[in-house]
């Protein structure tokens, strides 16, 4: 893991080298969270890109190397919160799951399996990041909040929403179904 | 469906979702964007070189790439209509002949990688330089300052990181820049950052004097940066950032100006209210001229510029034709000529805006640069503008509008290569990515491009002195 790797390294070493290792390694790890945060492989590739040059940029603010990881995602979300809040709705393309459509989009693909993948496109943008985080991340709120830069209970209100959200919208499929 | 059904049916769902490996065109994409970048101007934005590197993403459908071209395209008319900035064609060169000397100064070791900032003193060159790696058992990462005399082309450490960060070893100082106070002592100036819980630095605007270029007085700000100092009839007027987290982009930073005349008490002057922070610090003339914006880094808007003669008071004037989503990091003023160049490297493809009185601003002509350089940096020495390519060409002009490709085209190879290949680190030898050239280090009347492996294997950079000779000549750009 990164983080326990950095915790080893950081207090002798914390280089542009090291840096770069950091973020080489990271990179899947950043381009999935976009991929699923954007829902589109070629925004996530951009955001990831845009995330990384601005790390990279930013790289002599970052003194202790446990930080990192938080650090980097917390640039990562801000990116991809500025691309989604630019073209107002998450533009998501909802495939006919009975379809079964092949997608060369590996992020698409996999959230259009399922219904509830295809009910995220309903979040607000803040309200998608905290269920990534949640759910894909696996972050405790405490956690969240620190990447979003926000009071907990501020991350817990908008998981709040967002699963008022998707029980709807998930409702309203289910009805229109059993028509 | 209650929230626990929801709640597993997520976890159930986004928990199996697969880390997907990122493609190989973004991988490389990221790797050039640190090649490319400008790994040591501080906290200027290192755009993407757009076109070259996304259009490069083997990923890319070539589908999405005409679409790409097409918003391109599409976004270029609506900014040219929306800035009222036409191109202009390329004007041919009719200015004096120009050269450029170059002289190759190794820098004092191989930790030491960046050159930051550069001035005069007392015959000697005093530099602000940058490390590379940290090695185990070092005590204090951070910039120092040092002295070189050509003369015995030997270095001395006069400021090392841990005398700049106050001997906080949790403190890292970024030095801004240099000045010499005019009776023979220098100022430094620039900025401590200590990480916070974020993972953000909290940044102190620090200035630190010597008289003796041995002993150092430490001036703390408060929250911010230092971006430029000037001493001006026996006033030191510094021009920075007042922010805890300058670099957040949070809309809290605001542009001021602090003044001092002892070197003791320093008094702050706040001439534009967040969210303004300062892309640019200039000499204009008898004034000085700075310019801000209230926008990111790389989303700059309501570009703004302020002069003062004192550094105290200051006035705002309000431009027409800078283009709203620029920043216009690099302003360039050639003293003695009324003629200012404002230029976003954000932006490799438009030309640079040049004005004369600061209010109307209009698209010059493109620097020409040989195989599709782009323009990494821009200068001026002896009363020229000078454009440094990304590939180490230079480009000269008189009046910002026509460009001159110096004839010097293989200047680079008596000396040495771009940086690259290996660097020495703790782990044993490990590819370096700093490599390109960050653009022009510009100060006290002195220029230099750095960034280069020497030919005996040492890394340095190469200082410019601008020769104009000869009578004036016509060449097309």
């Amino acid at each position: 893991m990164i983080a326990s790797d950095v915790g080893e390294r950081a207090t002798v070493e914390s280089s542009d080298v090291l840096f770069a290792r950091m973020s080489d390694r990271a990179l899947n790890r950043c381009y999935s969270l976009a991929g699923y945060l954007l829902g589109d492989a070629s925004d996530a590739q951009d955001a990831t890109q845009d995330a990384m040059a601005r790390a990279w940029q930013a790289r002599r603010t970052l003194r202790d190397g446990e930080a990192f990881e938080a650090w980097l995602d917390r640039i990562l979300v801000n990116t991809c919160m500025d691309r989604m809040r630019r073209r107002k709705l998450i533009r998501f393309v909802e495939i006919d799951a009975g379809e079964g459509v092949p997608d060369a989009d590996p992020f698409r693909d996999f959230l259009a399996r399922d219904e509830i993948g295809r009910a995220l496109s309903v979040l607000t943008p803040e309200q998608r990041v905290v269920v990534v985080l949640r759910f894909w991340r696996d972050l405790p709120v405490d956690e969240i909040a620190r990447r979003l830069d926000c009071p907990s209970g501020t991350v817990k209100s908008r998981l709040n929403h967002a699963m008022t959200a998707l029980r709807k919208r998930m409702e309203r499929d289910e009805r229109e179904v059993s028509r | 469906m209650n929230d626990d059904d929801l709640t597993i049916r997520l976890e159930r769902i986004l928990r199996n979702a697969p880390t997907v490996s990122a493609p190989e065109g973004l991988r490389q994409a990221v790797l050039d964007d640190r090649m490319l970048g400008r790994p040591d101007a501080g906290r200027r934005w290192a755009a993407p070189q757009v076109a070259r590197l996304r259009h490069g993403r083997s990923s890319r459908s070539a589908a999405a790439l005409v679409g790409l071209a097409a918003t391109l395209v599409l976004a270029a008319g609506l900014l040219a209509v929306a800035t009222n900035r036409p191109a202009k064609p390329a004007a041919s060169y009719s200015g004096p002949q120009i050269r450029v000397d170059w002289t190759a100064i190794k820098l004092p070791n191989p930790r030491l990688l960046g050159l930051g900032s550069i001035a005069e003193l007392n015959g000697n060159l005093v530099a602000g330089l940058q490390p590379g790696t940290r090695y185990p058992g070092d005590s204090a990462y951070g910039d120092s300052v040092w002295s070189y005399d050509p003369t015995t082309a030997t270095w001395v450490e006069m400021a090392d990181p841990e005398t700049l960060a106050g001997g906080d070893p949790k403190a890292q100082a970024s030095v801004s820049g240099l000045t010499t106070d005019g009776v023979g002592g220098l100022f430094v100036y620039g900025y401590i950052s200590r990480l916070d819980a974020d993972g953000y630095g909290l940044s102190e605007a620090m200035v630190w004097h010597s008289a003796d270029g041995r002993s150092w007085k430490p001036s703390d700000l408060g929250p911010g940066r230092t971006e430029a100092l000037f001493v001006r009839s026996g006033v030191a007027v510094a021009i920075g950032e007042h922010s805890a987290k300058p670099q957040d982009c949070s809309g809290q930073a605001a542009a001021v100006s602090w003044t001092s005349t002892d070197d003791n008490t320093w008094t702050m002057h706040a001439f534009a209210t967040p969210p303004y922070e300062v892309g640019s610090a200039v000499e204009w003339g008898d004034r000085l001229l700075v310019m801000g914006s209230s926008g990111c880094p790389d989303n700059g808007k309501d570009n703004r510029f302020w002069t003062s003669s004192d550094g105290i008071s200051w006035q705002q004037v309000n431009p027409s034709g800078l283009a709203s989503g620029y920043y216009y990091h690099d302003l360039v003023t050639v003293v003695g000529k009324n003629i200012t160049l404002a230029y976003d490297l954000a932006h490799p493809e438009d030309a640079p805006l040049i004005s004369t009185d600061l209010r109307n601003w209009q698209s010059g002509a493109m620097p020409s640069f040989p195989n599709g350089q782009s323009v990494s940096g821009f200068g001026q020495q002896g009363g020229t503008f000078l454009a440094i390519g990304s590939a180490g060409a230079v480009s000269a002009s008189t009046d910002g509008e026509a460009w001159r490709l110096l004839p010097e085209l293989s200047w680079l190879s008596p000396y040495g290569r771009p940086y690259g290949g290996l660097a020495p680190d703790s782990w044993g030898s490990f590819s370096l990515d700093l490599t390109g050239f960050p653009g022009p280090v510009i100060g006290d009347g002195l220029f230099a491009v750095q960034n280069l492996t020497l030919n005996d294997g040492s890394y340095g950079f190469l200082l410019g002195k601008v020769v104009v000779e000869g009578p004036a000549s016509s060449v097309s750009p």
